[in-house]
């Protein structure tokens, strides 16, 4: 799971390429360290290149979320593959985290 | 003898040793062969030298005797000269001569024909020393039986008009030996020669003279005359039968051959040539002022015998000087090397798992001592790594165990109480995992629910059993499939900082109306395989959509929706994990919800319940193809 972080103004864009499993879900925690800081963060993620994620992945994405929201901020997500809009869907976390 | 060069190749310091003296003794032998090449040249320069001083000398004393003959002949002969009316006193010249000269032993005075009138043809006083007593007797040799004017002593002279010597000859008749002969001739006033005056000598004084110029043991001297024939050999036959050129034809010789030219050109020198019995040998030639030679013939065996001498014992020396040299390097090398043989026990003892084990001591700070450091160093890393595996050995152990209880608590946690038309499967990726299933069947109604934690291994089957005791307690309540998720759902978030969560699928059958009421909980959707509608038909799978509403344990008093549907009698539904549909291949290939369906389709016909669940797990498990589990993998199967 390739992880990149870009400032660019007020707004902080975040590419994910590959795939988020149990193996590498550790490791995707730490790459985002960056983004649970700060005040007010309007983050938005490109998933157009994220290949699958697995439960752990989502416990990832809801730990940014509950972190996002905690400090007034907000969490987009963009650009999902079907295969992986189709486990938010599955789960409900289409209902927590906005995707479009 | 197979076993000294097996020694030799194991022992270093015998290698070694070998190695040394090989190339020790090719310097050696180079040397020698140098040093025996340089001075076999120098002492055969010297001999050469030393021969040729020694010849003449001999020359020099041939040469003294001739020059005392030929000036007692010349004067006797001036006095002829002023006597010649007197023809009677002409033998006591030749008396006188002989007299004079130790070596004449004859002499005669021989006119020409008809000089004296009174004597006719011939007239030649001779005179001889007799041997044996040593007196002096004179006759008148010629006579038609002896006639002197057509021999060579009388002709030589007397055409050429000058003295000379004559080839020598053996006396026959006369003095029994080998002579030569000084012929002078006798002119009067008007310059016309009457007279022939000669002087005879012996050679074998000269002979015993050049015989005893022996230098050598084997060396031999010979006098050759102007023709190179032999007058005095080794080999008497040979003695004025035989010449130089006539020996070097006989034997095809070029060397002799050309010896033979230097020796008539009386050239002074030396040749190296192959004697007779092919013996390389040394000749040194010097010529006598008569126009004979003198040749000294050494062996070159003996003029080299010192070299050989000299030779034998560099190489005794250096033989010696070899054997010291091993000895001296096999003890110096077995010394230093010696440690090794010991650092050899104590790898040894130490493969045998004796790390204490004791190190040669090595005072040297030479490799040995760098060796001797590793080593130490090496004991003291394998014991401080052998004690912490154990360590760790023993910690893995007791965690492997405490797993394997943890496992089994795990397993029994869930119901195992099956009926024909329900049967589930749990196969944990790890020792402990975090899917769950529950079943009971009360009030005629069938209830069953299937759930997976987020993540694996302990943390993920430690909310597992957290889930499934609060499933086990609401489930018995009498409630709807919607109430108990919401029950599980706020029993479960409460407190839940970690953020894991459960996804779950929870249904109730009633038997008396199909219908199938159910909530879901994020999980994956369910297959329903309906009857065939008519008999020899295909029986209909298809994934039940549900709504996903949330998974459990993220928000506290979520509203659930709960739904239901109604389904043919005789339909059968597979409950599953996504360690189902996403089991993967080699090649990263899931088996996916499409494969799954195709199972279903196909799983109608399986007779149990027990035998469909265990089917589709074979089908996964024949997919995977012996690729590691990764998340575990739940199957329940319901016939209704």
């Amino acid at each position: 799971m390739d992880v990149t972080i870009k400032n660019e103004g007020a707004k902080t864009l975040v590419t994910l390429q590959g795939r988020l499993d149990t193996t590498n879900a550790s490791d995707f925690q730490n790459d985002i360290q960056p983004l649970m800081e700060g005040e007010k963060p309007d983050i938005e993620i490109d998933c157009t290149d994220m290949e699958y994620t697995s439960s752990q992945g989502l416990r990832m994405f809801l730990i940014l979320q509950k972190s996002v929201l905690a400090r007034q901020g907000q969490l987009v997500m963009k650009n999902m593959k079907p295969q992986v809009k189709e486990v938010f869907d599955i789960t409900g976390f289409s209902n927590i985290i906005k995707i479009i | 003898m197979n076993n000294i060069f097996k020694s030799i190749r194991k022992s270093f310091s015998a290698r070694l040793t070998i190695f040394i003296l090989t190339v020790t003794a090719l310097l050696f032998i180079a040397a020698i062969c140098i040093m025996a090449f340089s001075s076999r040249k120098l002492i055969q320069q010297e001999a050469s030298r030393g021969a040729e001083n020694i010849l003449k000398a001999t020359v020099s004393n041939i040469e003294e005797t001739i020059t005392s003959v030929e000036s007692s002949t010349l004067s006797t002969a001036w006095m002829v000269n002023e006597n010649k009316d007197n023809p009677g006193y002409m033998y006591t010249m030749t008396k006188q001569l002989i007299a004079s000269n130790p070596y004449i032993i004859g002499s005669t005075v021989a006119f020409r024909p008809n000089f004296y009138e009174q004597y006719g043809e011939y007239y030649a006083p001779y005179s001889y020393k007799d041997e044996e007593t040593g007196k002096i007797i004179s006759f008148q040799m010629g006579n038609e039986d002896y006639d002197y004017h057509t021999m060579e002593w009388y002709q030589l002279p007397y055409l050429l008009k000058r003295s000379g010597w004559s080839e020598p000859y053996y006396d026959e008749g006369g003095g029994e030996q080998i002579m030569t002969t000084f012929s002078v001739p006798l002119q009067d006033e008007n310059g016309e020669i009457f007279a022939v005056m000669t002087a005879d000598i012996s050679l074998k004084n000269l002979t015993e003279q050049v015989a005893q110029t022996k230098p050598y043991p084997n060396a031999y001297t010979i006098l050759v005359s102007n023709n190179a024939s032999y007058i005095s050999h080794p080999i008497g036959e040979r003695i004025l039968n035989e010449t130089i050129f006539s020996n070097a034809l006989e034997l095809g010789d070029t060397t002799l051959m050309s010896l033979a030219y230097k020796i008539v050109g009386k050239e002074t020198g030396d040749i190296e040539f192959l004697d007779e019995t092919g013996e390389k040998s040394l000749a040194i030639f010097h010529p006598i002022s008569n126009g004979w030679s003198v040749v000294l013939v050494c062996p070159l065996k003996d003029v080299l015998e010192k070299t050989l001498e000299m030779n034998l014992i560099l190489v005794l020396v250096l033989l010696f000087g070899l054997i010291l040299l091993a000895l001296l390097c096999w003890l110096t090398i077995r010394r230093l090397t010696r440690p090794l043989s010991e650092f050899c026990d104590s790898a040894n003892n130490i493969a045998q798992g004796n790390f204490n084990s004791s190190l040669p001591r090595i005072k040297s700070h030479d490799e040995m001592r760098k060796l001797h450091d590793s080593f130490a160093h090496m004991q003291r890393s394998l014991t401080s790594y052998i004690n912490e595996l154990k360590t760790t050995t023993s910690a893995k152990e007791r965690i492997d165990s405490e797993l394997n209880i943890a496992r089994n608590i795990q397993l029994n946690m869930v119901s195992t109480d099956f009926r024909e038309n329900l049967y589930a499967t749990l196969h944990p990726a790890k020792e402990v995992g975090g899917d769950l299933y529950d079943f009971n069947f009360t009030d005629g109604k069938i209830k069953f629910a299937i759930g997976d934690v987020s993540g694996k291994g302990v943390p993920a089957a430690l909310f597992m059993a957290i889930t499934r005791s609060s499933f086990m307690f609401v489930g018995g309540l009498g409630l709807t499939v919607q109430q108990i998720i919401e029950r599980i759902n706020n029993t479960i978030s409460r407190g839940n900082k970690q953020m894991l969560f459960v996804t779950m699928f929870a249904a109730m059958y009633n038997p008396k109306d199909h219908i199938l009421s159910y909530c879901n909980a994020g999980h994956n959707p369910i297959v329903i395989i309906e009857p065939p509608k008519e008999e020899g038909g295909e029986a209909h799978a298809f994934y039940l959509k549900a709504k996903p509403n949330l998974v459990l344990g993220l928000m506290e008093d979520f509203k659930y929706e709960g739904e239901e549907i109604e389904i043919a009698p005789g339909s059968r539904i597979i409950l599953y994990t996504d360690g189902v549909t996403e089991a993967e291949n080699a090649t990263k290939e899931q088996y996916g919800e499409e494969r799954l369906l195709e199972f279903a389709r196909k799983a109608f016909n399986i007779p149990t319940a027990k035998e469909c669940t265990e089917a589709l797990l074979a089908d996964v498990q024949a997919f995977a193809n012996g690729n590691p589990q990764n998340d575990d993998i739940t199957i329940l199967t319901v016939d209704v």
